[in-house]
């Protein structure tokens, strides 16, 4: 029984640690995928902030200029009032307006934009959030300014580790299941193979157990018991030899 | 020992331990998969229902626009045109009705989707999953005149999660093969190889011999009659010791027993089995390049002069160069410093090569490294083969080169797949740093496994034990005619179409890493899997030649017949029928080759070398030829060669045992 339990072990930790790894796998597969979702929410409310910004490039104007700029960008925030921030950019990638009482990030947004420059649409991360984005063509083909959204990560975060909390009970549970199943397949597969270790280990408990008595009661043996009693003879027959030579020697 | 007392063989131990560990993984994977999916539509569902809303609320304010110009509800023209562009817009929108008054629907858009798995398995119900639903009011002044309805995609989630699902399945069969490994491993280290060493022990303490003790390890009664048996010895040694000198110089002409417990020593017992988990991990390490090294090596930077086709190549072709180069060398150096020695010296520099790889941003480094790689690969292989040929009698030497093979392609499958999920999800270098972690486990389990006699350096004029000489005389024609005509076909199909056009191809598709790697490691898993299918065919009436033929006519009618098929299902036949033609072939080819060799240890040389050797041309042909042109040339003209090369052979065999049968003895 002793192999049943040290292969249950192991195919219980195997078994484990399989399941963390999936465990870490869909973790982090969830949080990039909520972190796609919210970007490509972000691009649809950018998309439809840039419109009036969009109208007014096309009739040959700067972006700066467009006079209610605020009022519009705040107009957007409400869709979702966590929305940190909505920038909008000129042709050289300034910020030429903001939604009110934005917390600095500006410098921070303009760079990942810089980097992501020929994309329509983009969307990264930075440390305070989410960042989702448009361009605005401009009449020459070329960009004449674009729209950013900011939106914190806080909602994200938690929703990532409640995930991965509701999915470690789902694993404990899976864990015990299986572990307990693998316990039963194994002893049911295994039958035969463990049978023929237990009758080694009778084998030689027997022969342990006889030993002393075996001189006038063991009942003639064979196999391995046959081959330890041999070997048994052997020793005492050579400890007779050592003793003989003693007994022998000049005092 | 009677038959009430053998063990079985672990062989059976093996097949058992698959059977109940692949049950239980599928009911894992399956379990896991939907409590994943129940738990990411509960996380995912805020997010789907604000995005549900924005777009519900942007379409709702579109057509407010216009009826707020004095358009009737009912005029709206292209209504379903609009929703229907808003639906192949964004995937998790499942269904857009537009609603007059109380019921009255004038425009309605579904997507045709079938139910998810959770819908299908009756699971949505019991976790509480539906899809999600918003209304938004139509006004025209302060009079509600409709509504619009719009439903999310359940099957948004689900398409999201493809991807995990997938590496979840690989990853899963990865975790099987190793599984099994770790379980044959705590097999033998628990038993097999404790009772083997109380066997060998009582043997000799029948025969008299009292000169060793061995290490008491093992479940508990193996453990105990090791301590019985070494007690016997020790006491027997201390009695001798007790007794006077002169008495002690008479025992060289005495008792054999008391005598030979004078030299009292450990016994140092070497297991085939103490190879397994260092061979599985080594081979791992090694292919964790398989399914990206060609897109790594082309996108690494490289002179002008140098095509991409080539650079893709330059590395595989380096590292078949490098193994060809060390393989006669290796069995020389494994004996002359050891196969334990041999194998941890390699494990080192393999990992330092793979680490070098990860940070390498030109091609010649790339190459380089992968040298090194192949060099190292061949020596530690080497080792390994000289331990288990050295641990074991010419008997179990024979059986175990099925076994042998099977490992390095289990472990090729599961470096290829690793390589790929790691390597897709977190890029090519965390994959390569993973493989020099475990080229370093490797060394680590070889160096605590491969203790025994096995491992120590060999005598330089000792002869190395050969599997059992055949009974028939060696054939140098049907040699020469297996090494042409099947050998050196069957690794060119492998290094051409496998290592390189397959994962170039598929690149060139847009399959991402991961894809390329679920889809190579079916070449692997059918060589795992068919393994023992072809070692039970060799044992048939038509010995190890029949599997041999079969498996090279089925790979060339294979690659012939799917050559310019351009769909993923022609690649994955293409890849999946050469895994199981090689498969057939491969284990079987071995045995034959030894009994057609008869005892020439260079024709065997000659037969490893020719296989790199023929591999080698096949893929610098490939890559100079290629450029960038249709390879169903190319996959042709294997399949041809393949096929006709089995035929071939079996022809050139049948003819000169023909003439064998009809030699005067």
């Amino acid at each position: 029984m002793a192999i049943l339990w040290r292969l249950w072990a192991t195919a219980a930790g195997v078994m484990l640690a399989v399941l963390l790894v999936f465990l870490a796998l869909s973790t982090f597969q969830f949080s990039r995928v909520h972190s796609d979702l919210v970007g490509e929410r972000l691009i649809v409310l950018a998309d439809r902030t840039a419109a009036p910004f969009q109208a007014a490039v096309r009739l040959g104007l700067p972006i700066a200029s467009v006079r209610n700029a605020v009022g519009i960008l705040e107009r957007a925030r409400r869709s979702d009032d966590r929305i940190s921030a909505i920038y909008v950019f000129d042709r050289e990638g300034g910020i030429v307006h903001a939604t009110l009482g934005e917390a600095g990030d500006g410098p921070e947004v303009a760079a990942v934009r810089a980097r992501m420059i020929g994309a329509q649409e983009w969307h990264g991360e930075i440390a305070s959030g989410f960042i989702a984005g448009v361009n605005i063509a401009g009449p020459s083909s070329d960009w004449a300014g674009g729209i950013a959204v900011l939106y914190p990560r806080g909602g994200s975060t938690t929703r990532v580790w409640a995930m991965a909390a509701e999915l470690s009970v789902a694993v404990l549970g899976i864990f015990v299941l299986g572990a307990l199943t693998a316990g039963l397949l194994l002893r049911i597969g295994l039958r035969r193979i463990i049978s023929a270790f237990d009758r080694v280990d009778a084998a030689i408990a027997d022969f342990e157990r006889d030993t002393w008595r075996r001189e006038d009661e063991a009942a003639p043996a064979s196999g391995l018991r046959a081959d330890l009693d041999e070997s048994y003879d052997q020793y005492r027959s050579a400890v007779a030899e050592l003793r003989h030579l003693e007994a022998g020697r000049p005092t | 020992m009677s038959a009430s007392t053998a063990l079985p063989e672990p062989g059976l131990l093996r097949a058992r331990l698959i059977a109940i560990l692949t049950a239980i993984m599928v009911a894992v994977v399956a379990m896991f998969g939907m409590a994943t999916l129940a738990a990411f539509d509960r996380a995912i569902a805020p997010e789907l229902e604000n995005r549900t809303r924005l777009i519900g609320s942007i379409l709702s304010s579109e057509i407010q626009r216009t009826l707020d110009l004095g358009v009737p509800f009912r005029a709206l023209g292209g209504l379903e045109a609009y929703i229907g562009e808003t639906i192949n817009e964004f995937d998790e929108i499942s269904r857009i009705t537009i609603v007059q008054g109380g019921d009255n629907v004038i425009a309605e858009i579904t997507r045709d989707e079938a139910p998810t798995l959770l819908q299908r398995s009756g699971l949505a119900d019991v976790a509480g999953i539906r899809s999600v639903q918003f209304a938004f009011p139509v006004l025209i002044g302060n009079e509600l005149v409709g509504r619009i309805e719009v439903v999310g995609s359940p099957q948004f989630v689900e398409t999201r999660l493809r991807d995990v699902f997938m590496d979840v399945s690989v990853l899963a069969v990865v975790a099987l093969l190793l599984g099994v490994e770790l379980a044959l491993v705590v097999a033998a280290a628990s038993v097999w190889k404790p009772y083997g060493r109380v066997l060998r022990l009582l043997a000799g303490q029948m025969a008299g011999d009292f000169s060793q003790t061995i290490r008491a390890t093992g479940v508990s009664g193996v453990r105990r009659a090791a301590v019985r048996l070494n007690e016997q010895a020790e006491d027997l040694a201390r009695r001798a010791q007790a007794l006077p000198p002169a008495l002690r110089q008479s025992l060289g002409d005495g008792a054999a027993g008391v005598a030979s417990a004078m030299r009292l020593q450990r016994m140092r017992y070497s297991d085939f089995n103490d190879v397994r988990l260092a061979l599985f991990l080594f081979a791992t390490a090694t292919e964790i390049t398989a399914s990206f090294l060609p897109i790594y090596a082309r996108d690494a930077a490289r002179p002008a002069w140098l095509s991409g086709e080539l650079s893709a190549a330059a590395p595989l072709g380096v590292y078949l160069i490098a193994v060809a180069a060390l393989s006669p060398f290796g069995g020389a150096l494994s004996r002359r410093f050891g196969a334990r020695r041999a194998f941890v010296a390699s494990a080192v520099p393999t990992a330092v090569a793979l680490a070098s790889m990860a940070i390498a941003d030109s091609l010649v480094a790339v190459t380089l490294w992968r040298g090194v790689i192949g060099i190292f690969y061949a020596l530690a292989t080497i080792a390994c083969q000289e331990y288990t040929i050295r641990a074991g009698s010419t008997r179990e030497a024979s059986q175990s080169s099925s076994a042998f093979v099977g490992m390095i392609f289990g472990g090729a499958f599961c470096g290829s797949v690793l390589g790929g999920v790691i390597g897709g999800r977190f890029g090519f270098p965390a994959a390569l740093f993973l493989g020099a972690l475990m080229a370093l486990t490797a060394g680590g389990v070889a160096y605590s496994a491969m203790r025994g006699r096995a491992g120590e350096p060999a005598a330089p004029q000792s002869p190395v034990p050969q599997p059992d000489a055949p009974a028939v005389r060696g054939n140098g024609l049907a040699f020469w005619s297996l090494t042409l005509c099947v050998s050196i076909p069957t690794s060119a199909t492998t290094a051409i179409f496998i290592w390189y056009l397959a994962p170039l191809g598929l690149a060139a598709r847009g399959y991402p890493p991961a894809d390329v790697a679920r889809i190579i490691m079916l070449y692997y898993l059918a060589s795992t899997l068919i393994g023992p299918l072809a070692n039970g065919l060799a044992k048939g009436r038509g010995g190890t030649a029949v599997p041999v033929v079969t498996g090279a006519a089925f790979a060339g009618v294979i690659l012939l017949y799917f050559r310019s098929a351009s769909d993923i299902w022609a690649v994955l036949a293409l890849v999946s029928g050469c895994g199981i033609g090689h498969a057939l072939i491969r284990a079987p080819m071995t045995a034959l080759a030894v009994e057609l060799a008869g005892k020439s240890r260079r024709m065997m040389s000659a037969l490893r070398f020719s296989e790199r050797a023929g591999a080698l041309a096949g893929l610098s042909a490939s890559a100079l030829l290629l450029g960038g042109s249709d390879p169903s040339s190319t996959l042709g003209l294997l399949g041809g060669v393949s096929l006709a090369g089995g035929l071939g052979f079996a022809i050139v065999l049948g003819l000169s045992r023909d003439r064998d049968r009809g030699a005067p003895v």
